[in-house]
């Protein structure tokens, strides 16, 4: 189906345009998702109320911008706002664990697919440092980061997405890079340590 | 330590290399799980709307509850004070009673 005509669909709420939308973008939306968060069962919670908040605010679309930019900076919202939820979390915790009462609270996060015996632990080692680097990130060069590298987005595209200019994007994805080897240094650091 | 510094460039750079090897994958039910979204999203909100469209009868039936009470304490009271005054003039009557007694002896 034509861009403009699955616009229209689901414009005048038709079940089949918004079937059909969520078969052509869950890849895209998922594999954002996915980007920020280096987790299958996360990123498709995320995916799922990132299509209902389409389905919820379609009237909202303007048509200025191509339907997949806008469903790209919904992601983008969303997937940020879950991983600085769950930074608060972790700090919480670590608090928590500080005064001694934050063991149950280790175990939920832990059991929220954080580690899961089925899963290689060495990949599982890596998934967690990259998600703890990413999550240090500025939002911006975290935004960034994820499009270039994991999404593979011309900086044009990136530039729509993110309402910036190309030559911001070029200078956010050097820092977010430089910055990314920062942390995940500092991660290895203390894991050789301890 | 150079060779744990080393060891910890290789892990750096190997996490940077396989940060977007594991891609999304697709889930075939999705669309019916964000139905199913929708609907209890739908479901709540007419729960609530439910709870509000009770609004003007509970306010109705609060003003009737009020006006009864205001109401039967008025007559409370105004059946205690003709009580009361009935009270009084049988003790004046039973006084004089007493006084015609008295003079009478």
């Amino acid at each position: 189906m034509h861009e403009k005509d699955l616009i229209a669909g689901l414009l005048k709420g038709n079940e089949k345009s918004f079937e059909q939308l969520v078969d052509q973008y869950q890849e895209m939306i998922g594999s954002v998702c996915m980007g920020f968060v280096q987790n299958q069962t996360e990123a498709e919670e995320l995916t799922q109320d990132v299509f209902v908040e389409v389905f919820q605010s379609i009237q909202k679309f303007q048509g200025n911008s191509k339907l997949s930019t806008w469903l790209y900076r919904i992601a983008v919202n969303k997937s940020i706002n879950l991983v600085n939820h769950k930074k608060r979390k972790r700090q919480i915790n670590k608090v928590s664990m500080f005064f001694g009462f934050g063991e149950e609270k280790e175990k939920d996060f832990k059991d929220h697919g954080y580690r899961s015996a089925e899963q290689n632990m060495e990949n599982e080692e890596v998934k967690k440092a990259l998600e703890q680097a990413l999550a240090k990130l500025p939002e911006n060069q975290r935004t960034a980061f994820v499009l270039r590298k994991y999404e593979e987005l011309s900086y044009t595209e990136m530039s729509e997405i993110m309402k910036v200019s190309v030559s911001a994007i070029e200078s956010l994805i050097h820092r977010a890079s430089k910055n990314m080897k920062k942390h995940l240094n500092y991660f290895y650091s203390n894991y050789y340590l301890t | 330590m150079k060779h744990q510094d080393k060891k910890i460039e290789e892990k750096v750079e190997e996490a940077l290399n396989y940060y977007g090897k594991e891609r999304y994958q697709s889930n075939p039910f999705m669309y019916t799980r964000i139905q199913q979204q929708l609907r209890n999203e739908a479901d709540d909100e007419k729960e609530v709307q439910r709870f509000w469209a009770w609004k003007p009868v509970l306010a109705a039936v609060m003003i009737v509850l009020n006006a009864t009470v205001v109401y039967q304490s008025f007559q409370v009271d105004e059946g205690d004070l003709s009580a009361e005054i009935s009270s009084v003039y049988e003790i004046e009557g039973n006084e004089g009673m007493y006084y015609d007694d008295y003079s009478n002896n």
